[in-house]
Order: structure tokens, then sequence, then C-alpha cells
């Protein structure tokens, strides 16, 4: 999910394992959640739900996602 | 008199059936446990906006009751309430998570041994779904559960309902609204607790539905879901025009910006902490400037009977005695009475003359030295506490990791090197919550590097020396010191990296909690209580330091036939044949090339087990090597007279920005120490951290000396 630009979109697949899976899972980084990206740069900061997560890059780099457009804005530029 | 041994008290509940009862209070991290478990009890644990400040197990004794039954026969319960480290899932990935999960489970060994008799579960009303994450896995251990809904407050400021009874149908057990910082919602908590835990009756086995039964996919996903449904039932939003923080955050977070502001409220604090502490410091100076002359005029200077006047020096050092015993909680021991009984019969035995000194010089001057800072660590206490819990450290955290990343430590360091900016030991103990070992042994190899609040008084005393008409380059100089120590740390953590301890830092996931108004008392209370500790050590610690300093530097005592005949350098000629001036002789070439003389010496070989100690030493050292008449100055001022033997002043810029920098990077913190060996489980990175440490220091005052000199500042 480093590729994106700040938006809402889907978590896919977690690539993470054992310790680091646990850490992302428990705060909401985990198959099926919407995340958004309101602060992108290296540590991003993502909200899920109602709370905001400081993210490092190189985690985020495991966590693959899927863009979701609930307003259909720039469809294809992201993929 | 009862005995008093050393056979080990015996656990009042060992062998009584009445054990009481245990309740845990669990919950995600920065849900507020701490503060309802501070507001059920009564009791001033730490607390800050920020996840995972919690380390320890701690229990508190307290009873709860029903409210409407008759006052006079009111049925109560005594219970254990445990306040546990945050945890946000069952399946930890810290130490302290797994120790908050085993204490629900009752797996713990020792204390928690047995599983609880119930748990209450504290969730944020602010931040509903995710903390309902972890009540979904509690809820499913069929414990005993109540889940109190905390920081109402803040949820109804922000214009969110919580439908209560909707949201209690959804979990199946009590549901208790409170706000632990208003206090809203005790006593209805305590009696759902009494009615949950009621001895007489026993408690059926709960069984509830998993949300995550029959589920393939990932458990954590599902939990996640079912949380945000009961949420989305139970919570109504009002739309509300709250005020739009998300500015604020973009900047205190973007790379550069955040960093600039991060700079900018340290320098502000220490600022404020420079010129806001000048009124109270005069104060207290006045104050002890007034009793050391009223203790030098009640102590006669005529000659008194010796049976009227042994008695009364013995009587009031025992008292003193007994003041700093109860000041450390000590006992009156054997060893302790017979110590107080020892030395008192000797200062009773002082020729009167010796004992004006010692009242004057050694105790009051010993005691004020260090006293004087009282202001200044409440200040930096009350301004560190706002904003741990104003939630902007954890952006600190995230805008530091970028650095701290590249010189090989966590994210997660952060916290501990804040609450070093405080005192070495708390910090020490919080890298309990870096999970990977190689991150926490480098942690706490680099923490005693920043600036903790002893060395406050050392600063101060520097700055006062070298820029006392200046708060603007005082401030400059605190924030250079405090940028020293951090920069120290990061380079040795980059050194580390490189030679003994290996490898990469784990990266940053962490939580970064909405912003919150500070509680004003919460601060006032932090201040009080590290106040009071500052004052329990200069009572003790520093008073024994102090007397046994005193005691060398005035014996043994010159002999009157090589007095100097000038009187104003008898004073001094006394000092440097005490064994005070022998020593520090000898030692004097080491720090030489420092810049320091040989009583600076003195004040750093005895600070070597504090070192705000150097503060009161050098106010005895350099007050007994002066005329009696000078008894109730100032020791800055005292200092800045001080001159070397061909005449130029001792306290040059070169020199005390050399005495700076050596304090800035010595370890000189016994305690500190003793916690480094236990918490890495062994004596040998102490001594490391030790040898790393003081090389480091003479090495960098050194540099510091000899370039500031060349350039005409000495
Ligand atoms: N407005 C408001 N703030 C609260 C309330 N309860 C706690 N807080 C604040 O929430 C923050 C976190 O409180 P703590 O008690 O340290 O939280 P904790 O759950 O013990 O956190 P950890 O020990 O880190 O797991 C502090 O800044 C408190 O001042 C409340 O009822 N209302
Ligand atoms: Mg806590």
């Amino acid at each position: 999910m480093t590729s994106f630009r700040p938006g809402t979109m889907q978590c896919l697949e977690l690539h993470a394992e054992g310790l680091d899976a646990v850490r992302l899972k428990r705060l909401g980084i985990c198959q099926g959640r919407l995340l958004e990206l309101i602060g992108p740069g290296d540590p991003m900061i993502l909200r899920i739900g109602t709370s905001q997560i400081g993210l490092s890059r190189r985690l985020a780099s495991l966590v693959l996602v899927q863009p979701v457009e609930p307003n259909r804005q720039d469809a294809a530029s992201q993929d | 008199m009862t005995t008093v041994d050393d056979v080990p008290a015996t656990e009042p509940s060992t062998g009584n059936e009445q054990q009481s009862k245990t309740v845990l209070l669990v919950g995600n991290p920065n849900v507020g446990k701490t503060s309802l478990f501070n507001a059920l009890a009564g009791l001033r644990a730490k607390t800050a906006n920020y996840p995972g400040v919690t380390v320890d197990l701690r229990v508190a004794a307290i009873q709860v009751r029903s409210v409407d039954s008759d006052p006079h026969c009111q049925a109560s319960a005594d219970l254990d309430l445990v306040d546990l480290p945050g945890l946000y899932s069952m399946q930890p990935a810290s130490p302290e998570e797994e120790v908050a999960a085993k204490c629900l489970r009752g797996e713990f060994q020792g204390r928690m041994d047995h599983s609880p008799d119930a748990v209450v579960v504290v969730v944020d009303a602010t931040n509903l779904s995710r903390t309902l994450v972890v009540a979904s896995e509690i809820l499913e251990l069929n414990l005993p559960t109540i889940v109190a809904v905390n920081l109402i407050d803040a949820a109804q400021a922000a214009g969110t309902e919580i439908n209560i009874q909707e949201l209690s149908n959804q979990l199946g057990c009590p549901v208790v609204p409170v706000s632990a910082r208003k206090g809203n919602g005790l006593d209805t908590l305590r009696e759902t607790i009494y009615d949950t835990v009621k001895p007489d009756e026993v408690a059926l086995p709960i069984a509830r539905a998993s949300c995550v039964a029959g589920c393939t996919g990932c458990p954590f996903a599902a939990r996640f879901d079912w949380a945000d449904q009961v949420a989305g039932c139970s919570t109504e939003s009002r739309k509300t025009v709250s005020r739009d923080l998300t500015w604020i955050d973009k900047t205190l977070t973007s790379p550069l910006l955040g960093l600039a502001a991060l700079l900018t409220v340290m320098l502000s604090v220490f600022f404020m902490i420079f010129w806001v502490a000048n009124y109270p410091m005069q104060w207290i100076e006045m104050a002890f400037g007034y009793i050391s002359e009223t203790v030098a005029a009640l102590i006669p200077s005529g000659p008194v009977a010796l049976w009227l006047w042994f008695p009364l020096a013995t009587l009031l050092s025992l008292a003193v005695f007994a003041g700093a015993y109860r000041l450390n909680e000590m006992k009156w021991t054997r060893w302790s009475t017979g110590t107080a009984v020892a030395v008192s019969l000797l200062i009773g035995m002082l020729p009167q003359a010796d004992f004006h000194s010692l009242a004057v010089d050694g105790v009051i001057a010993g005691i004020a030295g260090v006293v004087v800072f009282l202001p200044q660590i409440c200040i930096l206490f009350f301004f560190i506490t706002l904003l741990e819990d104003s939630g902007y450290m954890a952006r600190g955290a995230f805008v530091m990791e970028r650095l701290m990343r590249r010189v090989g430590l966590p994210g997660k360091a952060f916290v501990p090197m804040l609450s070093a900016h405080a005192c070495a030991i708390p910090g020490i103990m919080s890298t309990r919550t870096i999970e990977s070992w190689r991150d926490r042994l480098v942690t706490i190899l680099v923490l005693p590097l920043l600036t903790c609040s002893a060395r406050l008084p050392v600063y101060v005393m520097v700055a006062a020396l070298l820029f006392g008409d200046s708060p603007g380059k005082a401030a400059i100089m605190f924030a250079g010191a405090y940028l020293l120590g951090l920069i120290a740390a990061f380079g040795t953590a980059f050194l580390l990296k490189k030679t003994v301890v290996p490898g990469e830092a784990a990266p940053l996931v962490m939580e970064l909690p909405s912003y919150r108004l500070p509680s004003l008392r919460n601060a006032l209370l932090t201040m009080l209580d590290r106040g009071t500790i500052f004052l329990r050590q200069a009572g003790t610690t520093i008073l024994l330091i102090s007397v046994v300093l005193w005691a060398l530097a005035t014996y043994p005592k010159i002999p009157e036939a090589q007095l100097p005949v000038d009187e104003r350098q008898q004073a001094q000629a006394a000092l440097e044949y005490s064994a005070v001036g022998r020593i520090g002789q000898t030692i004097e070439p080491v720090f030489e090339p420092l810049g320091f003389d040989w009583k600076i010496d003195i004040g750093i070989m005895t600070s070597f087990a504090a070192r705000e100690v150097l503060v009161s030493s050098l106010s005895i050292v350099y007050g007994l090597g002066e005329d009696a008449a000078e008894d109730t100055d100032l020791l800055v001022e005292t200092l800045a007279r001080q001159t070397k033997p061909d005449g130029s002043p001792v306290f040059t810029t070169a020199t005390g920005l050399s005495l700076l920098v050596f304090f800035v990077l010595a370890m000189q913190c016994l305690p500190t120490q003793a916690v480094t060996k236990r918490e890495t489980g062994s004596l040998k990175w102490a001594i490391v951290q030790f040898c790393y440490m003081t090389g480091l220091a003479y090495v960098a005052a050194l540099m510091t000396y000899q370039t500031l000199a060349a350039l005409g500042f000495a």
C-alpha cells in the first residue's frame, strides 16, 4: 500500500508473519477492513474507524490493498 | 517496646477462608483504566494520554457496597482491584500484554494464579468500536464481566450519545457509563461490582456466544466487524460543529514542521522553567538566608557550661536524625538507632565553634543548595504532565521514529525516552513495552544520557553563573544541554547498532490517541508527588552527604602555627589542609585539562551516586573556604567570586560549559545502575553503561574546554 495516495482502501491481504502480523491485526489492519490513508509519508497515518494509527512504511509494504472510491473519483489511477 | 525484628510479616490473608475477591480492570491501552483505578481506590498511579503507560500490575484494596440498603447494616465486600497493562487483544504482542492476558486466564504466577472474581472491561466512549474488540474476546472467557464506558464526558462533548441499554443487550452484560476524570458513574460502577461479586451468591457459569464461532476467515476481522455493528447500534452521533483539529495534526506530524514544533515546544518549556521559577526561587533563598541567620544567632557565641551544652547539642542532633528517618520511612532497628545515637554523641562533643560551622556551613548550606531548585523541578513535571495528557507525545514519537529508526532505536523507545527526561529509572522500567530484546537493550543503555530532572540543579547553577542576566541565553543553553543529551543518545545507539548489539529496530505501528484537554488536577498532583520525592531526597541522602563532606572538609584542622597571617587566606588554607583538600589536590591533575579546580573535583566525586549533590557539595566546599561573614550568601554569588591562585575567576565560560557538558553525559547515578542491572539481568550491562558514559563525558568536556580556551573564553 506504499504507492497509494490519500483515500479509502480495503485491505486484501497481509504478507506479514509472526509478531508483525499480530501487531498489525490487533490494531485493525487485517483482511477485509477499510483503511483510510490520511497522512502519506514514512511513517504514514491511517484512519481506521474512529482511531488513528501511525504506520511505518516497512510494515505498510506488507499490506496489500485495493482502493475504494465512494464517489467514483480518479478511478483507475491507482492500479 | 514491641518487637522489631527481621521475621518477614505473614500475609494477613493466609489461612483465612474469607480471602478478598479479585476484580481486574482491563481494556485497550489509553482508555483510562488507571484513571478509573485511581478514582475508585483514591490513588495516584501514573496516567498519560499515550498507549502503554502502565507496565506493572498494581493492586489496591477497595470496599464496595450496595447503595440502596440501610446505611447501618449495609452489606459490603472487600476487593482487590487490579490495574492491568492495556491490551489490544488476547493474543499478546508484548510481555506486558502477556501479563494482562495471563491474569485474565488466571495463569499468572504469584498474585493472580486464580481466575478473577470479576472483570471490568473499560472501553472508550469516543472510540467505541475499536475498544470493544478486546471486550468481545474477554466476554468469551465467560467470566463475570462488567463493561465500563469511560470518557463519557468527552463523548458527550463531541456530540455522541451512547444507548447504554442497547449496548448492554448486545453484549449480554451490565454496562455502566463513567467518567474517571469527572467522577461520574463511579457509585453505580461500585454497586454493579458489588452485585457481581456478592459474597452470598454462587456464581453461575456464564455461557456467552462467540462472535467468531463458525467463522473461517480472519478472526480479527470478524471481531472488528462485530464491534462495528455493536457500536453502530448503540451510538448516535449528533452532528455538532466540532472544532477541526486535523490541520494542527497535519502540521505536528509533518516531517519538517513537526520536528520544528517539537523543538519549539521543548524550548518554550525550558524558557518557562527559567523565567517562572525565578520568583519562588528568590523566596526560598530568602527563607534559607533567614533560617541561617536565626540559627547562627541562636547558637551562643560565649562559653556555655559543658553539662548544659552537651545534652542540648546531642538532643538536637537526635531530633534531626529522627526527622530524616521519618522522611525516609526508615525503621528504628538496632543499627539505625545505634548510628543515630553514636553520631549524636559525637556531635554533642564538638567544640561550639565547630558545631556552629556544622549547622550553618554543612547542614543548612547543603540542603539550601538543593532545595532552591524545587520550583524548577515542579514546573518541569507540571508541563511534561500537561503535554503527556494532551496526546501530543504520541505525535512526537511519530515524528521521531524517522530519526530513531536510522540509529537502530524503535519508535516505541520514545516513551521511555520521554519519561527519562524526568528520571531515568521510570524510563528504564517502561522499556518493558518494547517487544524485541535487542531494541530494549539499546534503549536501556542510552536512556541515562537524556536529561533527567536531577541534572536540572546543575544546569540551573551553570546558567545562573554564565547567563544570570539574560533568560533568553539561559533558555538556549538549556535547550542545548537537552539537545546534547539527545544527540549523544542517538549517536551511542548508532554505534551500538554497528558494534555490540547489531540488528534493525522493529518498525512502527502505533495508535495516535486523539487530543484531549489536559487535566490540571493531574498535573498539579504529579507536581506535588515529584516535589515531595525531591524534598525527601534533600532531607536524607543530601543531608547525609553534606554532613560527611563537612566533616572531611573541616578535619584535620590546620595547626595554629601554619595558619597564614593574612586573615582572608586563613579559611582557604584550613580547607586545603583538611582531608577533602588533600584528596582534591591529589586528583586535581585528572580533571585539570577539563578546566576544573580541585573543589569542583570534590563535587564530582561526591555526586557519584546522585548528581544533584554537586550543587550542595560546591556550596559546602566553597562556603568553607570563605570567611564566616559571608555565610549567608547565595551559592551563585559565592561561585562567581571564586578566583584561582593567579587571581583570574574560576568559573569562566569555558569551565562552566565544560562542567555542563560533563554532567550532561556522565552516569553519576547509582540507583539507575541498579535498575539497569535488574532489567538487563546482568551486571555486565550496568558496567558497560557506566564506563562508556564516564568516558564520553570526560572526552566531551575536555574538547569543550580546550576549544573554548583556545578561542579565548577561559
Ligand atoms: N476527558 C476524560 N479524560 C479521561 C478520562 N479518563 C481518563 N482520561 C484521560 O485519558 C488518558 C489515559 O488515561 P490512563 O488512565 O493513563 O489510561 P490507561 O488505560 O491506564 O492506559 P495504559 O496504562 O497506557 O494502558 C489520560 O490522559 C487521562 O487523563 C475521562 O473520564 N474523561
Ligand atoms: Mg494505565
